[in-house]
């Protein structure tokens, strides 16, 4: 029984099949790339629930980053402010969904983001109140970066391991335009020569070069602040950069160019050798990849033009290379990662070969044969990689900064490709521009913006998987009708006599086998079987060994709860009989009722029965004189394998 | 029957569980209790910080001397107090109870801030056009003596879930006419925020 328990237990742990994002990103990655962002926040929110529990941090990010991109800041910050006290909170490990992660896969813990997620709410957080024109509220959230980098890098430290991304170059480059825009230029002079400090580890280990108006910018602020010698530093650090001086009166009008895709995670498969007691096993173990996805766009080049016609034009470079980043940061951790996802799958392993060897003591070959299958399907259905991450982060973010005469400006962006070749044009909503102001202008580059009008999103990001964009839907596929048939065997089960008490029992056996239509359009399925089992009651004397059995015609009726667990009912009349070597016997009625609950993969599965019996039956002596009527009751349940065609 | 009894009790016990979870419960709390839910900066922090300011602005001599030299209560701008800490922070809570506390104590008179000015100038220009000549003055406004300005730093100290939090406020009131610092107040509060490194 307590195995029973456990298996049940295991059955009742598998994750309830959690949201297919391979499935559901693609649709809204191209509502994206075409900027319908309200749609596409609409689309999202009608999926909240998909993300609810341990995805709630995910999808808190995503509706961040849409209404980021909408251009709805304060939402935005809302949802970035709650996603990170939610990270903050998962300093506190849960037991239970360690555990549950542990006996299934890494789908069932919280997200809480990769360290660089965790740092880019923050970023974009800050982004949002540049935009805002708050830069004061927006250098709060660069702190925070610094903080956050500062804490990985100790906790990195004490898990000896090598990580890359220690510092963000573009939180304080972005912090050193903030301090400036507020004419703090002690602090605007420090973050940018942090800045610089940034950018020479990015380009080490990111291929990100340093900003080239970087130097302008130190050099400006060392001859404002009377930096001779640190003047003099700059100048030779940066030799194209002249520092010119800012004409009194100007101001700028900074815009932000979302660049690309990130990298998504996918499932590499490797094969392996543990030893469980002693004998070798080869298993096979996922580990998640990151895909990277090509950028087309090198550069944007920003033209603002004012009433009267004259017009002010600028190159953008990059300032944060996103996909580096995360890539970097997989290759980074992937020895962890590994190292977790071989403890998982042995830990399932070595647990379902000691089920199989108990059940194989305990209820012979067959019930060995029943777990250790049931045991395979459930490692198989549960081994999955984790691929969650923020995917609506753009690949790379770039920046162009343009110092010009205050008035209203018509904004053009003109994208390019590495070749020089120019992508297409878009225009940005008017700015204004106020003398000593920033104005924040961001955009995204997409198909939609006049290029490419007719190229396919897939194409165009040439590692995008080809599936077609789908919205989630929970349900299997619902075009055909299939067929199931089910091969069940006895796993255990109980016997009581019409008084109530326990009839000992010397082996049972039974065999059950129901066909089960998969209907077209309901989520209800139905089907016909039939059952039967027998105990053998103990008896010393082998002609008075008493055989007790049930044969029922079984309706079976199943449900749908998720697209691959579903639950339901069998429910039986049929027959009962006694029969000994000395006797005959007259059939009575019995009746049975199962719950049943499955899971199931592309065409096997597992499923587990449960539930009540009865039956009655009259044994009569050789002579035909000596009748004893008897009446049993009893719970049984059963495991078996299903297949699908 | 005993089967039927404990599916009944059970089920009661379930509506019973399941209806406590779902209600909300309200109670009032006097302003001065100190609830700290996050660890971050909230009410309990910004009333410290102005029941410090407010008692040391006042007893300060500045006041007294003013008032011997211009021979009229001084008149004060509320300037900016710049966020410099990890945290976003309600600055005007606290720079209103500053504002109430000097201005209720007779002591001080306070001139509008530069965005209020506007709104008002705006309103008294309307109102001139409006109303005529008669109706409202221009250009009787009335300077600012002195400048209420500061700033809120924090350091963060972190290690393995427990954080300090440490929080200076340093406001300053500076004589607009000569740039001298007539006033410095400055409040100091520590926190330390423990995490769980577990739970069920």
């Amino acid at each position: 029984m307590p195995l029973l328990l456990l298996i049940f237990c295991l059955f009742w742990s598998f994750p309830a099949a959690a949201i297919e994002f391979s499935r559901f990103y693609p649709s809204l990655e191209q509502q994206v790339a075409q900027k319908k962002y309200d749609q596409a926040i609409r689309q999202l929110k009608k999926s909240k629930s998909e993300f609810s529990g341990n995805h709630q941090v995910l999808y808190q990010l995503e509706m961040g980053m849409l209404l980021h991109l909408a251009g709805r800041y304060q939402e935005s910050n809302r949802l970035l402010h709650a996603a990170e006290d939610a990270m903050e909170d998962f300093y506190t490990t849960s037991v239970s969904s360690e555990i549950t992660a542990f006996l299934t896969n890494d789908l069932n813990r919280p997200f809480e983001g990769e360290d660089f997620e965790k740092v880019l709410v923050n970023l974009i957080s800050a982004l949002n109140y540049s935009l805002l024109g708050q830069p004061a509220e927006a250098l709060v959230e660069a702190r925070k970066v610094d903080h956050k980098l500062g804490l990985l890098e100790a906790r990195l430290e004490n898990e000896k391991t090598k990580n890359a991304y220690r510092q963000d170059a573009f939180a304080r480059y972005l912090s050193g335009m903030l301090y400036a825009s507020m004419q703090e230029w002690n602090d605007a002079y420090i973050a940018y020569q942090k800045a610089f400090e940034g950018y020479q580890s990015y380009r080490r280990y990111y291929q990100t070069e340093i900003p080239p108006n970087l130097g302008d910018e130190l050099l400006r602020l060392s001859t404002r602040l009377g930096l001779k010698a640190d003047r003099a530093k700059w100048a030779k650090a940066f030799p194209k950069a002249k520092g010119k001086a800012i004409p009194p009166g100007y101001g700028e009008v900074v815009v932000l160019n979302y660049n690309g895709l990130i990298p998504i995670k996918k499932p590499k498969v490797k094969e392996i050798f543990v030893h469980v007691l002693g004998a070798p096993y080869l298993m096979k173990i996922s580990f998640p990849y990151y895909l990277n996805r090509a950028n087309p766009v090198a550069y944007a080049q920003l033209r603002l033009q004012d009433a009267k016609g004259k017009s002010y034009s600028g190159q953008s470079f990059v300032v944060e290379n996103i996909s580096a980043i995360a890539l970097r940061d997989l290759r980074d951790r992937i020895d962890r990662i590994e190292s977790r996802a071989i403890a998982q799958a042995t830990t399932k392993f070595v647990a379902i070969k000691a089920l199989e060897m108990k059940a194989n003591d305990d209820y012979g070959f067959l019930g060995g044969l029943a777990v250790g299958l049931a045991g395979n399907i459930w490692a198989f259905q549960t081994d999955k990689i984790d691929d969650r991450g923020w995917r609506f982060l753009p690949g790379e973010v770039q920046m162009t900064r343009l110092w010009v005469p205050p008035g209203k400006y018509q904004v053009e962006v003109e994208y390019f490709s590495s070749q020089g070749r120019s992508l297409g044009a878009e225009s940005l909503e008017q700015a204004e521009v106020k003398p000593k102001r920033v104005t924040y202008l961001k955009t995204r580059e997409s198909p939609s913006s006049g290029f490419d009008p007719d190229m396919r999103l897939a194409s165009r990001y040439r590692n995008t998987p080809d599936e077609e964009p789908s919205p989630i839907s929970p349900g299997r596929a619902k075009s055909e009708k299939t067929n199931r048939i089910e091969l069940s065997t006895p796993l255990a089960m109980t016997l009581n006599d019409s008084r109530g008490q326990a009839i000992p029992t010397q082996s049972q056996g039974g065999i059950q086998f129901s066909w089960i239509q998969w209907g077209k359009e309901l989520d209800y399925h139905w089907g016909v079987g039939f059952l039967t089992f027998s105990s053998i009651l103990p008896n010393t004397n082998p002609d008075q060994q008493l055989q007790l059995g049930n044969s029922y015609f079984t309706f079976d009726f199943r449900m749908d709860f998720t697209p691959s667990f579903y639950g339901g009912v069998d429910l039986g009349l049929g027959s009962s009989w006694v029969s000994c070597a000395s006797c005959n016997y007259s059939s009575q009625g019995a009746a049975i009722g199962l719950l049943v609950f499955g899971l199931e993969g592309e065409s096997l599965g597992g499923v587990l029965k449960l539930g009540p019996y009865s039956g009655s039956a009259t044994a009569m002596n050789a002579q035909g004189g000596m009748s004893q009527s008897l009446t049993w009751s009893g719970t049984l349940a059963t495991l078996g394998v299903t297949y699908k065609f | 029957m005993k089967r039927l009894f404990f599916l009944t009790l059970s089920f009661s016990l379930f509506v019973l569980i399941a209806a406590s979870c779902s209600s909300k419960r309200v109670a009032r709390l006097e302003t001065s209790i100190v609830t700290d839910l996050s660890g971050k900066w909230n009410d309990t922090d910004s009333r410290l910080v102005s029941e410090n300011m407010i008692n040391d602005v006042l007893s300060r001599p500045w006041i007294g001397e003013f008032r011997a030299s211009a021979s009229r209560k001084p008149r004060v701008i509320v300037g900016t107090v710049i966020n410099k800490s990890h945290e976003h922070i309600a600055i005007q809570t606290f720079t209103n109870d500053l504002e109430r506390a000097l201005l209720n104590s007779g002591k001080v008179s306070f001139v509008a801030t530069a965005q209020e000015r506007t709104e008002l100038r705006a309103e008294r220009a309307d109102q001139t056009e409006q109303a005529g000549p008669a109706g409202r003055q221009l250009k009787g406004e009335k300077a600012a003596d002195f400048m209420l300005k500061g700033s809120i730093n924090s350091i963060l100290d972190e290690l393995q879930g427990t954080k300090v939090v440490f929080y200076q406020i340093d406001l300053s009131l500076i004589q607009i006419d000569t740039n001298e610092v007539v006033w410095i107040g400055q409040k100091k509060i520590k926190k330390i925020i423990d995490r769980d490194s577990l739970k069920w």
